[in-house]
């Protein structure tokens, strides 16, 4: 199945590369009164894995995974949930757990009666909904509001309230669509750390829509990246990171003595070019030499020993540094640097 | 199987089967949300207080004689399924728009409960309003019913008339719920359509008789339901009779809940908009609205009566007079008097008119005779020359206030194209003081009884829902 997929297919680098994938999504297309929202959307999750699905606001990720939850349906293309086909979508609801990015909840019920209300839709009995909303409850640590109006809860109260009720089939897959939205950095922190948390011990597939790149990049172990309902970069973490990375060190130097300090690093040989970082008279900007050679990077990674010899030149000449930072580190460089690039 | 297909399958047990069909998880719980969340109990209220209130002023008429009991179990019962049909649309049209509003609908349709199932779950809940409402209406018309074959056919009939009414407005709120964007144009559009309903009663009197308004006016469920129930209470007219006015209420509601289930239901979507069958077709819809314009004017073109020349109207020969001169009586009182019509002429006079008038000499509304005698025209088949004819009339004090009443005679005319003129009595000087009555007919404590219950069990409903529960006031925690 897995060969009829394009370009982004992403693969794991936590779970093993034999097991079928749970979530397989192919060429994906969805127009509202002809304004295209996703345009071949494509990619696999694998049992276990904890996918995050970027992209800034309006890329499509509320409508790719309004059509992976079967609310609404592609206009074409095809998607599996545990090998259960699209063309069936009360069996796929009876497989994954949603919390969509704006669930509104009865404020004329308790935690506890939301629920067991849930849960009976899954064929449960008023019994075993109950017993089961009481352990998810605990689960995400809510237990001491089971019998508190909704209304009373606080947000982050509500969006743990959502992910237990994303939980209360036991799911294979679930998805999250922007689970911290609206939360204090603590609440965001706990929030995610529940995810991580839930993902892991019950080993179920995580679709995590989030705007919280840093958090992403810490529990996820695969990434796509929608722009303007493209993928324009999917797969690990890592490999993401290192699509969007541009090889270039920033220096912070007190102005005065941002002069003399470009022309030192000119100097060297391993450096290609060393220019201003935009209107700033205090950041430079510094690019090795090409890759090719093998003299200050390889495999599109700027090298450590190239980062050594620049702060060596510069304590030498007994320059100040103010900050030091290899730019397209981190998945925050890589999503903004990838989006810049598909907008131009 | 892969590995890991099997490990999942192991994992997770098999969700029990044993648990309700999701239709009827829907409608519990939307039951609960009605009758436990408050907006069921304070319906029944309001409506037992407008029974209660109409009851009142139908028992002070009674009384007063200005309409027949029969015609107050009619009015009654029209006003009570009128209000079963404003409240099943009124239900229906919050039932999906309110979610969408709420952002409660996502969660629902992620549910594996199919379309359908909670569709009929929430159409049960909407429509459980009304059997309720019937059953309090039950204790005013046992008051105010004359005879218990009246009681029955109301009940009967009213019943089954009201239960179709309030079936197809639910389901046509809920058509309309389905499809609209939010709650407010959900409301907005019910309303519309359901003073679309009431419209044709409004027309001028000589444009509901003419072919197409009296197809109109069948055709239109709710006004086949008034014709019928009336027809059979007021008039005690047979079914085989009237049943033909059956047929409009029940395609209606057939039709309503078929689309309703078949249709809506299936493509029930998050974000509304009409489904592929009703896509906005401007040249269709300019049609239909010209189509139906022509309809509604073709219904209120007035007929044109022909204009008569005018003729001198014939001296008469009769002469009336009253035994009365003057009356002073409290406001409900009755009092009766004689007319005498005396023939004076030299021919005999048949076909003779008697006709009673009220006028009220003090500033305010103009009396309607009709309201405040049983027997407002009398006539007398023949009168020979030199004889006279007495007739006995009964008056019913209505409002207080000062007034003459006074009586014309009035001989049949000679032909299509003659006239005659008109003689009238002395009048009758009425002084008629207002009383005061607390409880007319006894619905006083029914009133007070049902309204005063229902607001106790809707307390109670209250107090079930709340033990238990930290309702915590507008408090908010951090996460």
């Amino acid at each position: 199945m897995l060969t009829n997929l394009r370009s982004g297919a992403a693969t794991s680098t936590k779970t093993s590369s034999t097991e079928s994938p749970i979530l397989v999504a192919d060429d994906l297309r969805k127009s509202y009164e002809g304004r295209p929202a996703l345009r071949g959307l494509t990619f696999a999750l694998r049992p276990g894995g904890l996918l995050g699905f970027l992209g800034p606001n309006g890329a499509g990720k509320t409508t790719a995974i309004r059509i992976l939850t079967t609310v609404i349906p592609p206009d074409s293309g095809y998607f599996t949930v545990d090998g259960i086909s699209s063309d069936y979508p009360q069996k796929i609801r009876r497989k994954i757990g949603v919390l969509p990015e704006s669930l509104g909840f009865p404020k004329n019920l308790t935690g506890l009666e939301f629920l067991t209300y849930f849960g009976r839709h899954y064929g449960q009995t008023a019994k075993e909904a109950k017993a089961n909303a009481q352990r998810l409850l605990e689960e995400v640590n809510l237990q001491h509001r089971a019998n508190s109006l909704i209304r009373t809860y606080s947000r982050g109260m509500r969006q743990r309230l959502g992910i237990a009720r994303s939980l209360i089939n036991d799911p294979v897959l679930v998805f999250l669509d922007e689970p911290t939205l609206g939360l204090d950095p603590g609440g965001q922190q706990e929030l995610l750390s529940l995810i991580e948390r839930i993902a892991r011990s019950r080993r179920a597939g995580v679709v995590l829509s989030s705007h919280h790149l840093a958090e992403i990049e810490r529990i996820c172990d695969e990434v796509v990246i929608l722009r303007s309902g493209q993928v324009i970069a999917s797969g690990s973490v890592s490999h993401v990171v290192g699509q969007g990375r541009r090889n270039v060190i920033r220096i912070h130097v007190p102005a005065p003595l941002a002069p003399r300090a470009r022309q030192m690093l000119e100097a060297l040989p391993t450096v290609k070019s060393v220019a201003f970082s935009g209107a700033a008279t205090d950041w430079l900007e510094v690019e090795p030499v090409d890759s090719a050679n093998g003299a200050a990077a390889s495999g599109g990674h700027v090298n450590g020993h190239f980062a050594n010899k620049l702060l060596e030149a510069l304590i030498r000449a007994d320059v100040p540094i103010l900050t030091f930072e290899a730019e397209g580190g981190r998945l925050h460089d890589a999503f903004l640097r990838l989006t810049q690039e598909a907008a131009q | 199987m892969s590995s890991a297909h099997q490990y999942v399958a192991e994992r997770r047990p098999a969700p029990s089967r044993s648990g309700a069909p999701g239709w009827w998880v829907v409608a519990t719980r939307e039951l609960k949300d009605v009758w436990f969340g408050g907006k069921g109990p304070i319906i029944l209220v309001m409506f037992s207080v407008l029974l209660g209130l109409v009851c009142y002023v139908f028992a002070t008429n009674v009384e007063l004689a200005l309409f027949t009991p029969k015609e107050l179990m009619w009015m009654l019962l029209q006003m009570a399924y009128m209000a079963g049909a404003v409240i099943g649309i009124g239900m229906g049209a919050d039932c999906f728009s309110g979610e969408r509003d709420r952002e409660t609908l996502e969660g629902l349709l992620l549910t594996p409960t199919s379309r359908t199932g909670i569709v009929v779950g929430k159409f049960i809940a909407a429509f459980s309003v009304w059997p309720v409402c019937a059953a309090i209406s039950v204790p005013y018309f046992l008051k105010l019913t004359p005879d218990n074959e009246i009681l029955w056919i109301t009940l009967i009939w009213g019943g089954v008339c009201g239960t179709l009414l309030a079936l197809g407005m639910t389901g046509l709120g809920m058509i309309v719920s389905a499809l609209s964007n939010s709650n407010k144009v959900s409301m907005s559009v019910s309303l519309a359509i359901f003073l679309i309903f009431l419209l044709p009663a409004q027309f001028r009197g000589a444009a509901q008789k003419g072919n197409v308004a009296k197809f109109v006016q069948w055709a239109n469920p709710m006004a086949a339901v008034d014709e019928f129930t009336e027809k059979l209470i007021v008039n005690l007219r047979t079914l085989q009779e009237y049943g033909n006015y059956l047929v409009p209420p029940v395609v209606f509601t057939v039709l309503v809940l078929g689309v309703l289930f078949l249709i809506v239901g299936p493509g029930l979507h998050l974000d509304g908009g009409m489904p592929r069958l009703f896509r906005w077709r401007p040249r269709r819809a300019a049609a239909t609205a010209a189509a139906v314009g022509l309809v509604v004017l073709l219904a209120a073109l007035p007929t044109m009566a022909s204009q008569q020349p005018a003729s001198t109207p014939a001296q008469t020969p009769l002469q009336i007079s009253i035994n009365m001169d003057y009356k002073q009586a409290d406001a409900g009182d009755k009092f009766d008097f004689e007319t005498v019509v005396t023939n004076a002429g030299t021919q005999k006079a048949s076909n003779v008119v008697v006709a009673m008038n009220i006028v009220n000499l003090s500033k305010g509304e103009a009396v309607d005779p009709e309201d405040w005698s049983p027997e407002r025209t009398q006539y007398i088949e023949e009168i020979d020359p030199g004889q006279s004819a007495t007739l006995s009339w009964k008056v019913h004090s209505v409002f207080s206030g000062k007034y003459l009443v006074y009586m014309v005679v009035i001989p049949k005319p000679a032909g299509p194209k003659a006239t005659v003129q008109p003689v009238a009595s002395n009048a009758i000087h009425l002084t008629i003081k207002g009383v005061t009555r607390v409880n007319p007919g006894g619905m006083m404590p029914v009133a007070l009884a049902t309204t005063g219950g229902l607001s106790l069990g809707a307390f109670g409903l209250h107090w079930f829902r709340r033990r238990g529960i930290d309702t915590g006031g507008s408090r908010e925690e951090t996460p």
